[in-house]
Order: C-alpha cells, then sequence, then structure tokens
C-alpha cells in the first residue's frame, strides 16, 4: 500500500517537470584473504555498479528523488549481495538491484513532507554515530556511506538554521511502528540538535542530544540514553571527535563508548541491535587524509577495539585501510583500497582479513 | 613668483586633504561593489600542470556580504550545494542527503578542488577591522593606472599576514592582489579583468586565482551571467532551500 500511494505521488510529481537523469558506472576487482578457525580462503570478487539519480528538475510544489543501485557481483563478493531483487547471473555471478533512496517531498508552506525510502542522517559522526537512528553504516565499502530507510517525514523550518522534525518508520502492524522528533538551533557558532526515539512494539526509548563547533580543532559529539523495558535495555551510547587541517592533511579522530552489558545474543539480535556493528565498551578512529593536488588523495583510517583487557593491543580486535584516488579526466575516478582486518566475528570466533579493491568510476 | 609658490601650496594643501587614503580606497572597492542582491552564473576552470583543464559550472545567489547560496551546474558535481551564512558554510550532499558544516581549519582546504579555499569565499567585511590598511603607492599595472594597498595584519586569527592589492584609480576594481604569510612568503595572487559595466558600474568579469604553494595551478573564474540588485526567492537563504 505505502509503495502504491509513493508510486502514484511520484507520478503527479513527475508530470510536474521533466527529470534529471545523472549518475555513475563503476567498474572493479579485488583479492580478498581470510583466516579463521583453522581455514585459510584465497578469493577475488569483481563488482560492476551503475548507479542511477533521478530527480525532477521542478522542485516548485514536490521533488521527486531515486536512487538505484543496480550491481553485477562476482566471485566472493556475490555473499555479500543485498538488495530488493538479486538474483544468480551465472557460475559465481550474481546480477542485484537496490533501491537506495525513492522519495517523494512535499512542500506546503509551512514545511516539508517526505515519503518513501530516505537517508536520515542525524547525527555528526562520520563512523561512530549514535543518533543515526536509521541510516545505518556500510561497512564493506571502501567509503563510508549509509542506508535509507522506507518512512514519513515532516520537517519544518526556525529561522535561517534552525528546524524541527518528525519521523515514523511505517510498518503493516501499526504497534510495531517507531517513532522519533529532532530539533536544532544555533547558539553562537555552536549547533546543537536533541533527538528522540520511541520504538512502540519493544516499548524502546533513546534520547540525545549534539553538538558541534570550533575550538581551534573543530569538535562534535553525540550523547544518547536508551531505555528498555527489555533485559540490560538501559545503557548509555555517545561519541565525541575532532578534525583539523594543516595544509594538505586532514586529521580526524573519533572517540566511541556503551554502557551496554551484552550477552548471549542470537545472530538476529546482533544485527538488529543499536549498537551494530560495535558491540564492545570503547572503540577510536584515527583518519589521516592526505591531498597532494587537487587531482590525488590518500587516506589512511585505523579503528581499535579497546576491550578485552586480559589481551594484547597487537591482538585486539583492529581495522586498517589504506585508499587512493584519483581523478583522471574531468568525469572519470581511480580509486583503490587496501584494508586489514582483525577481531571476532559475529559468531565471536577470532578472524583476520586482507583485501584490496581498485576501481574505475565514470560519471554522467 | 608669489603666483607661483601659491600654485605649489594649494596643490600640496589639496594633495594633502583630497588625496584617498588606503581605508578610503578599499570602501570605495566596496561601494563600487555594493549590491543588494546578485545573481551570477560563472565557470570556474581549473588547470593542473600535464592535465587537461577541469570545468565547473556554478550558479549563486547573493545578498549583501554575508549570506549566499551556490550550486554546482556541472554533471559530476550537480549534487553538491553550499550555503553561506555569515562566517558560517554548510554544504549539502544531495546523493547522500547529509548536511554539514564545515568550520574551524577545514575552512583552508580548495573548494571542490579549486585555489579558492571555503575561506576566502567566507570572507566578508572584517578587513578593516582585521587589518591596518596602507596606500603605499601609485603605478600602472597591465596599462591602467592603478592604487596600491598594503593590508597588514593587526590580529592573529587571519589567513594571511599581508595583501597587496592593486585598485584602479578610474573605476576602483581590484586588478591584481597578492596575499603574504608572515614569513613573507606569497601564498596566493588574485588577477581580475575583463571589466564590464552593469548600471554604470565597472566589475571585473575574469578572475585568476593561483595558489603559489601548488606549482602550476591556477583557477579561473568567469562570469557568464550577472544580474544585481534583483529580487530573490524569500527562504533562498535557508537550510530548507539548501536541502531541497
Amino acid at each position: 500500500m505505502f509503495w502504491w500511494v509513493l508510486f502514484i505521488l511520484s507520478a503527479v510529481v513527475w508530470a510536474d517537470g521533466g527529470l534529471d537523469i545523472r549518475g555513475s558506472v563503476q567498474g572493479g576487482g579485488g583479492y580478498f584473504l581470510l583466516q579463521g578457525g583453522g581455514n585459510t580462503n584465497h578469493s577475488y570478487g569483481s563488482q560492476i555498479l551503475w548507479r542511477i539519480q533521478v530527480v525532477n528538475t521542478d522542485t516548485e510544489y514536490g521533488q521527486f528523488d531515486a536512487l538505484v543501485d543496480i550491481n553485477q557481483w562476482g566471485g566472493v563478493l556475490t555473499n555479500t549481495t543485498s538488495g530488493l531483487l538479486f538474483w544468480s547471473s551465472g557460475r559465481e555471478s550474481m546480477f542485484s538491484i537496490d533501491v537506495r533512496k525513492f522519495l517523494v517531498r512535499i512542500k506546503p508552506s509551512w514545511g516539508d513532507i517526505f515519503i518513501g525510502r530516505q537517508l536520515v542522517r542525524w547525527g555528526e559522526g562520520v563512523v561512530f554515530s549514535p543518533l543515526d537512528f536509521f541510516s545505518t553504516l556500510e561497512r564493506s565499502e571502501g567509503s563510508f556511506s549509509r542506508r535509507g530507510v522506507d518512512a514519513v517525514r515532516v520537517r519544518f523550518s526556525v529561522g535561517e538554521n534552525g528546524f524541527g522534525e518528525a519521523l515514523g518508520l511505517l510498518s503493516s502492524d501499526w504497534t510495531n511502528s517507531s517513532l522519533a522528533a529532532r530539533g536544532g538551533i544555533e547558539v553562537g557558532e555552536w549547533y546543537f540538535t536533541g533527538a528522540a526515539f520511541w520504538n512502540t512494539g519493544k516499548n524502546e526509548w533513546k534520547g540525545g542530544i549534539s553538538f558541534k563547533g570550533d575550538l581551534g580543532l573543530t569538535w562534535y559529539g553525540e550523547f544518547l540514553s536508551h531505555f528498555s523495558t527489555s533485559t540490560n535495555g538501559n545503557f548509555l551510547h555517545g561519541m565525541v571527535g575532532c578534525d583539523y587541517s594543516l595544509d594538505r592533511w586532514i586529521l580526524r579522530c573519533e572517540y566511541t563508548f556503551n554502557t551496554a552489558m551484552l550477552s548471549n545474543l542470537s545472530l538476529v539480535e546482533k544485527m538488529t541491535h543499536p549498537l551494530y556493528p560495535f558491540f564492545s565498551h570503547h572503540y577510536a578512529m584515527l583518519q589521516v587524509s592526505f591531498l597532494p593536488t587537487v587531482l590525488d588523495a590518500f587516506s589512511l583510517v585505523g579503528m581499535w577495539d579497546f576491550d578485552y583487557p586480559d589481551t594484547d593491543f597487537q591482538d585486539k580486535p583492529q581495522r586498517y585501510s589504506f585508499s587512493y584516488t584519483r581523478n583522471l579526466y574531468q568525469n572519470v575516478v581511480f580509486s583503490g583500497w587496501l584494508q586489514y582486518e582483525q577481531g571476532k566475528s559475529l559468531w565471536d570466533e577470532d578472524f583476520s582479513s586482507l583485501s584490496v579493491f581498485l576501481s574505475v568510476k565514470v560519471m554522467y | 613668483m608669489m603666483k607661483e609658490k601659491m600654485g605649489i601650496c594649494l596643490l600640496f594643501f589639496s594633495s594633502l586633504f583630497f588625496s584617498l587614503t588606503g581605508e578610503e580606497i578599499l570602501r570605495k572597492v566596496d561601494s563600487n561593489l555594493n549590491f543588494t542582491t546578485a545573481v551570477l552564473t560563472m565557470r570556474m576552470e581549473i588547470y593542473l600542470p600535464n592535465q587537461p583543464v577541469r570545468v565547473k559550472r556554478l550558479k549563486s545567489w547573493t545578498e549583501g556580504s554575508a549570506r549566499s547560496y551556490v550550486e554546482f551546474l556541472n554533471k559530476e558535481d550537480k549534487h553538491t550545494r553550499y550555503l553561506k551564512l555569515g562566517k558560517q558554510m554548510w554544504v549539502y550532499d544531495a546523493e547522500e542527503n547529509n548536511t554539514f558544516l564545515i568550520s574551524g581549519h577545514l575552512l583552508k582546504q580548495g573548494m571542490m578542488g579549486s585555489d579558492i579555499s571555503y575561506e576566502d569565499a567566507l570572507e566578508a567585511d572584517e578587513i578593516y577591522e582585521k587589518y591596518t590598511i596602507k596606500l603605499d603607492q601609485e603605478e600602472t599595472y597591465e596599462g591602467r593606472a592603478c592604487y596600491v594597498v598594503i593590508l597588514t595584519a593587526k590580529v592573529k586569527e587571519v589567513s594571511y599576514y599581508q595583501r597587496k592589492m592593486w585598485v584602479d584609480k578610474e573605476y576602483f576594481v581590484p586588478l591584481r592582489e597578492e596575499r603574504y604569510a608572515s614569513s613573507g612568503k606569497l601564498l596566493k595572487v588574485l588577477e581580475s579583468g575583463d571589466l564590464k559595466f552593469f548600471d554604470g558600474k565597472a566589475y571585473a568579469t575574469r578572475s585568476v586565482v593561483s595558489d603559489k604553494l601548488k606549482a602550476g595551478t591556477k583557477t579561473v573564474v568567469i562570469i557568464e551571467d550577472a544580474s544585481f540588485d534583483v529580487p530573490l526567492q524569500k527562504d533562498i537563504f535557508t537550510r530548507r532551500y539548501l536541502e531541497r
């Protein structure tokens, strides 16, 4: 029903103006080494991604915005395939279609109403973001991108910079829906938001704040409190981060903590837990980017899990990734990344992995 | 003889009382650039050593010196928009639906890979508070008679310790500016030309920005279309419009 209403609204908005179609085609392949459970696997993977973004050009009364990924996966990457539709297209080959965004924005004079699959970013953190209730981080990619949710969102402005918004995650079972609200305001040169979330089915509450401002370094943070009637459902979750730029270098640090006491969670419970994929109490991230020319960008990211007090540092879970991008032509970008990770899998088994992936993206 | 002496005295006193100070020259520059609103369509050409030129097209809506909104028109950057409100720069990535505030030292980075930093774009009316302004000399630059004005920082919170500007004497348009670090090292050069007249006021429609720390690079900004003092949509300088 939700999608039918959305399609009808989309058609009405399309009729109001033309469509602007743009996107990119990205192709690449890589090598993956995985060690765990006494086994060592060497494998290859490939991906051809055709990303299409469609927006309507007349935005006076409403706007349509869709972002669709059409993927051809090869080798070991067929195991990571997800999306709205996917099917095998040969031996070790999968084809998938993933609708990342598909929404209509209606613009009454007092604000905006967003209906459909949308990316809802409420946090300030790049990697650790407790306030991002809805758009979870995709870790499998070389970059940090987030996924959309199917929702109805209402938003209104307060002055130039302030705003208030409310969001509902619809469910066929209304008593199992989730509701959330957020407001933002500028105080001096600092920006603050406050957000609250209620999952009616689980009777779970969350409330938190975020801030961002400049004190020599740029500082940002998010603090969130979880309340739930379920066992061990009450805990604090927070992060602080800062960034600094010096000549051609950009440094970013983030630290996150939580006070949750988790044990004996099933795989499904882990995958749907608000802390996923960071279940330990303390993590830190350091990103160093170097931009020697306007064409080249290098980035090194390290992430560390500071739990496991009886384990030496070198054996604690940690992850390092190094990436390089080069703008080859006006609309062509080469990118490559190398990643090493060691830690515990969702099945609590020790593992380590090494992967390298090279790709070329053409924007149209 | 007496007449000649009086003439010299008059000339001396008139030059004393009627010549412009450095600050007056810059105020005249501001007055020439004074508009309530401006809508500009621009072409940005980024030149790099041994590389084909990268071209970006953008459109900006400006009100006074404190508020502006920028959209990129070329397909590679079409999802990126900027909103400047006073000293704050908000950036919106329409593909990721992500709005973020650029602040602190990140403002020193080049906008969209150009030689123009966010800080350059944010610069407003603060030069009178932050710099001591002095008329250095008059000289001819590119065949035009110019005032040479030197700005020296009197506070620490500036991007450039010293700035040297060549201002056209007739039209009060800056034709060249050199920006220096406190060590005396030349950091950036801005050159303007192709003067065009809008409502009797002269504007440079071609500017070249060279970052002297990056060898062989320059960014050329060409104003393709301009209209001044036109009514703007009411909500254009809001986050709501940025995120539309």
